[in-house]
């Protein structure tokens, strides 16, 4: 099967291969709290051992030697031994199935061997224990992470990246149906939350509450989730937390690597497929994956809604128009030698997704007539493409790694619909109300140097320039270009290599930026509809620049191996975007029109954050609360006034400031009373208040509690490796804490359930999974959805099967 | 006691945050009401349009002007009332074409203050030859504080009146001379019959018809006693909209418009080919005959049909 020599094949071998592509690392920042070796002459041995937290060994743990493409597994007696230069670092990743990935990083000043220890990770028990006790990767220790794995990722049935995550408390997703989902944390969204692909932000109109996130689902390994501020790594963007989407490992050498995976889903017929092959020669990365999805108009557990004072019909119980379809493809490859390693990947994202009749204006009964096409997508409907191209390069050299991220992306967004403004005429546009296409260059480097054992800096730049250009019959938002540039150091020091008690982090950073909007005038069309030649400007020439200092200090305190504090204290700011600053326009997708103010300050915010974890035994707990002051907190405010643009009878809505507070916090604690036997339970709230209006903020998440039981049998008979029964429940209260103008939603129960299980045939792996969700086809509404405005209910009862099939191919070499 | 140590530091970070009261009765979160004018002054009148009154008005063929009639109130201060009117003969899409003739349209944005306010507005139409047809009078309000009126709860108002002219389709239809025919009936399993005829009208206008569609749908939910829109379980269409799409986004078409003679097409032709047999379901359901000109001039009548 693989070509390491070692003792004997056990099942964990095979898993530890099936699993590969499902569990994975990347390392872009040293850790130093685990041991170390002795550096000899040119070459010498790197020798440890891997533990479960009772130190019993494990055998069959994979380890990945980061930079220089070595892949080993344990003995029975859990040992390992490479032989490598002696004049750099290692980063070593530990992965056993069962147990939460570690890293590790040696330097030469530590001792030989070292011992990994690995904690258990029952599926849901890795966020307890990543949150409290485990590692860091691209956060300082005191922040609040929590890292979401493949197999965490394949157990979500939403139909999209954002929903995927949202099962991890203070996680949570604005969406407009099935398909678009943009990601929330502790309340904030928008342009306060960044979601960085591979170390580069990806840029898509993140403005936009029915805009989402343009990344394939299938096509992320792992994902580390920072609650709460790190502007102070990432920039001003940063201030609400941060998504990274980790890159995958390099594949293991002398093999290809493939995967297929398949989903069908009852509710909307989604049919979804994945495909992808992976190998490494001699260093030498390639790696393709295809993803395509399709999907009908979605369930829902009712036959009419209300709206405007009229009963509407569902017919079929089904969402007219909310069919749609995904095609997205990346291609990487890449090299790693002793000096590290450099990827680029090249990837396409396209989205083609319908939205209900009404979404666009006021829903007619003859829209919503009973049509049998399920599949069709009609107007209105959303048409989005997200290239990207991004180039990852490691250097290492002796206690020091340069890691520099370039990016460069092109999104585009169609929104198409009938003309729904009065005084518009006919113009080429067509059914096309707004084509924006926006572009961004990123580059961003970090040098991160190892001063002693137990003190690490480092530095980092970041630099961006964002184009926007539209088109269309309709203007919300005006063509600029936006410049931003920041510097950063932080520095981390540990009192021991080796299970440190005290851990502090300090940093401070520098961000500049610039927008220069371009000018809107927008053509008028007399009572026939013809166009008058005369125009009306809709924005000013408006050139823009901001420049302000973040920083933040965190301690992590181990006073035990049962009790672990983390506190971290920021402040970030956060400049106006160009949209904040410019837009004027009817926003259809919110029913407003939306006015941007030009004399808009930046925001600042001043934030603490903690967090407690105990763990002892069958018991871990982790609870999170945080609190945050925000001065000059910008959003979107109801004028007392109607719009006086030709196109519409909404309110006039515009930017504000105001200073407002958040807090609210998280509460996790798993209970394993029996090693095959899971039982967690979170809790999640967050509040709000605007301070000079003494009111909350609109969509913010309601209080919520998931409670999660999960049975594993590991049979290792037959065909069948293991099975794995859960079911679940979540209880959501009403929110009641609502902005002017945002309605109250009353609370819901959930119901969920559903069965994994691998097998084995002959020398193939799958794995096959059944889930329900919404089992009780429970009727209720989302308060961060689109379609909320609209009364219209969640989808209802959903079946998933998913199924996955992992190959090796050896290579003959 | 180094064990207790965190409790206390989650315990200080607790209560440091405490809940601001949201009940503040400063808090004023209350939209503006529109409610049914208490004593209307133009009891009768055909002109009068009423705020939740009934959601069709048919405004006589003659008529010149409207006259609005409702309350509007705020607890604590009104600031705008948005009148909006403009045609609808795409439903509520909005679909643009080259028109021959204007939509009669109002815009009109009413400053206010006080707490309260009586909706007494004329609005005159009878400046110039305006599309006929149906027309949508949309009411907001905002307060002071911002609290607007919404669609979501109902609290703003969406009526629809109907603009008659004499350079419009006619649908008329026997026994009908004063266009007061309220029901049809038939057979169940029998074909619909409905005698009468379509014409194009001559005025200083002179537009050709161009669209016809004729459906059968549920237009009351009988079991709540709201209104309701859509279930159609017949339709059929002739010639070619300037309005009206299908979900593609391309205009609807059906087969060709029989000729017309003498200005005029019986509706048992455009039947003659495929007659549509009744079925009991049907009853109570509502007949709706669409007439579309090349002026973009809509006719509608509708009829309750019975099914014995």
């Amino acid at each position: 099967m693989h070509r390491y020599t070692q003792t004997k094949y056990t099942n964990r071998h095979f898993f530890c291969i099936l699993i590969r592509s499902n569990i994975i690392a990347y390392n872009y920042f040293l850790i130093f709290f685990l041991s170390p070796f002795i550096s000899l002459a040119q070459t010498f041995s790197l020798q440890g051992q891997v533990v479960d937290e009772d130190l019993q060994a494990i055998a069959g743990a994979q380890i990945e030697l980061l930079n220089s493409a070595q892949l080993q597994f344990t003995t029975s007696e859990g040992f390992f031994t490479f032989t490598v230069p002696n004049d750099t670092l290692y980063t070593l990743t530990v992965r056993s199935l069962g147990y939460i990935e570690q890293r590790v990083t040696v330097s030469p000043t530590t001792r030989n061997p070292i011992q990994v220890r690995l904690l258990p990770s029952a599926k849901i028990l890795a966020e307890v224990q990543i949150d409290g006790i485990a590692t860091r990767s691209t956060s300082t220790p005191s922040q609040v992470v929590t890292t979401v794995t493949r197999s965490d990722l394949d157990q979500s049935t939403g139909g999209s990246f954002v929903d995927a995550l949202s099962p991890v408390a203070g996680i949570n997703a604005i969406n407009t149906g099935v398909g678009i989902a943009k990601p929330v944390i502790r309340g904030m969204s928008y342009n306060r939350i960044m979601v960085n692909d591979q170390g580069v932000k990806q840029e898509g109109q993140q403005w936009g509450s029915d805009h989402g996130l343009d990344i394939d689902q299938f096509d992320v390994q792992q994902v580390e989730i920072i609650k709460g501020p790190a502007s102070l790594r990432y920039g001003s963007d940063a201030m609400g937390g941060v998504i990274n989407i980790l890159p995958a490992p390099f594949p293991e050498a002398g093999q290809i690597q493939t995967e297929v995976k398949g989903i069908y889903q009852y509710n909307n017929n989604l049919r979804g497929l994945s495909a992808a092959a992976e190998g490494n020669q001699q260093g030498w990365l390639y790696r393709l994956r295809y993803s395509h999805q399709d999907f009908d108009n979605y369930r829902v557990p009712a036959d009419r809604f209300t709206y405007a004072g009229f009963e509407l019909p569902i017919y079929d119980e089904r969402l007219r128009n909310t069919a749609g379809q995904e095609r997205n493809f990346a291609f990487s490859t890449g090299l790693k030698r002793a000096w590290g390693q450099s990827t680029v990947k090249i990837s396409r994202f396209h989205q083609r997704v319908g939205l209900f009749p009404g979404a666009v204006g006021i829903p007619s009964g003859y829209q919503l007539q009973r049509y049998d096409q399920q599949h069709s997508i009609g107007l209105p409907r959303q048409d989005n493409t997200h290239w990207k191209v991004l180039w990852n390069t490691q250097y290492g050299w002796d206690r020091s790694i340069l890691e520099v991220d370039v990016g460069y992306q092109q999104n585009r967004r169609l929104e198409e619909s009938l003309p729904h403004t009065q005084n518009v005429g006919q113009t080429v546009d067509g059914t096309v109300a707004h084509d924006l296409r926006l572009r961004t260059y990123s580059l961003n480097a970090r040098l991160i140097q190892e001063m002693s054992s137990q003190w690490m800096v480092t530095y980092g730049v970041q630099g961006q320039r964002m184009q926007n250009n539209y088109g269309g019959f309709e203007f919300l938002i005006p063509a600029f270009t936006t410049w931003q540039g920041g510097g950063f150091a932080l520095v981390e020091y540990a009192d021991s290599p080796v299970n440190p008690r005290w851990q502090f982090n300090a940093g401070l950073r520098f961000d500049g930026g610039q927008h220069d909007v371009l000018e809107h005038q927008q053509p008028l069309y007399d009572e026939l509809l013809q166009p008058t030649g005369e125009f009306e400007q809709r924005n000013a020439d408006l050139t823009r620049q901001f420049a302000d200092v973040s920083g933040s200090v965190g301690v992590q305190w181990q006073p035990s191996s049962t009790w672990q504090i983390k506190l971290n204290l920021g402040t970030s700011f956060r400049m106006p975007t160009a949209i904040e600053l410019a837009s004027n326009g009817v926003h259809h997708g919110t029913f407003r029109h939306e006015l941007g103010n030009p004399d808009l300050q930046s925001e600042r915010g001043y934030q603490l954050d903690y967090a407690l974890t105990y763990q002892k035994g069958k018991l871990s707990s982790t609870f999170t609360p945080f609190v945050a002051y925000y001065d000059q907190y910008i959003y979107l405010a109801p004028t007392s006034s109607f719009s006086r643009l030709p196109s519409g009878s909404q309110l006039t809505w515009e930017f504000r400031q105001a200073d407002a507070t958040f807090w609210g916090g998280e509460w996790v604690t798993t209970y394993q009373p029996d090693p095959a036997l899971n039982i967690q339970a979170s809790l999640e709230y967050v509040a709000n208040y605007n301070l000079d209006f003494q009111l909350p903020l609109p969509l913010t998440p309601p209080f919520s509690a998931l409670g999660e039981v999960t049975y594993q049998i590991v049979t290792q008979q037959g065909w069948l490796q293991s099975l794995e029964l859960h079911g679940d429940v979540r209880w959501v209260a009403d929110q009641n804490r609502v902005d002017r103008n945002e309605r109250a939603t009353p609370g819901y129960t959930l119901l969920g359930g559903g069965v994994s299980s691998e097998w084995v045939v002959g020398n193939t792996f799958f794995n096959v999974m059944v889930q329900v969700d919404n089992a009780l086809n429970t009727q209720y509404l989302h308060h961060l959805s689109r379609y909320r405005l609209l009364n219209l209910p969640e989808p209802g009862r959903n079946v998933v099967v998913t199924l996955r099939v992992p190959l090796s191919i050896p290579l003959n070499s | 006691m180094k064990n207790y140590l965190p409790i206390l530091f989650a315990t200080l970070v607790l209560t440091a945050c405490s809940d601001n009261d949201p009940d503040d009765p400063s808090n004023d979160l209350d939209a503006p009401t529109f409610s049914a004018i208490s004593r209307p002054s133009t009891q009768g009148d055909p002109n009068v349009v009423k705020i939740r009154g009934e959601y069709m008005e048919v405004l006589p063929e003659n008529s010149t002007e409207l006259l609005l009639q409702g309350e509007l109130s705020d607890n604590r201060a009104l600031s705008e009332m948005r009148i909006d009117i403009h045609n609808s003969q795409d439903g509520h899409t909005h679909a643009r074409i080259e028109q021959r003739l204007p939509g009669f349209r109002v815009d009109e944005v009413v400053q206010l203050n006080g707490t309260s306010h009586t909706i007494n507005q004329t609005i005159r139409y009878d400046d110039r030859d305006y599309l006929a047809g149906p027309y949508h009078v949309i009411l907001h309000a905002v307060d002071d504080a911002g609290n607007s009126t919404s669609f979501a709860d109902g609290s703003s108002i969406v009526r629809s009146v109907y603009l008659k002219r004499p350079y419009m389709p006619l649908i008329a239809l026997a026994d009908d001379p004063d266009e007061t025919l309220e029901q049809l009936s038939g057979t169940a399993e029998n074909a619909l019959v409905v005698e009468g005829y379509l014409e194009q009208q001559r005025d200083e206008h002179n537009f050709a018809i161009t669209f016809i569609r004729v459906s059968l749908v549920r237009d009351t939910d009988r079991d709540n006693d709201t209104d309701w829109q859509g279930d159609t379980s017949y339709e059929a269409m002739w010639g070619e909209s300037q309005f009206l799409r299908d979900n593609t986004g391309a205009m609807l078409t059906g087969q060709a418009i029989p000729t017309f003679t003498n200005d005029q097409l019986p509706l048992a032709t455009l039947w003659k080919n495929q007659p549509y047999s009744l079925i009991s379901s049907d009853h109570e359901r509502v007949l709706r005959i669409e007439v579309e000109d090349e002026g973009g001039n809509l006719a509608v009548r509708e009829f309750t049909v019975i099914v014995n």
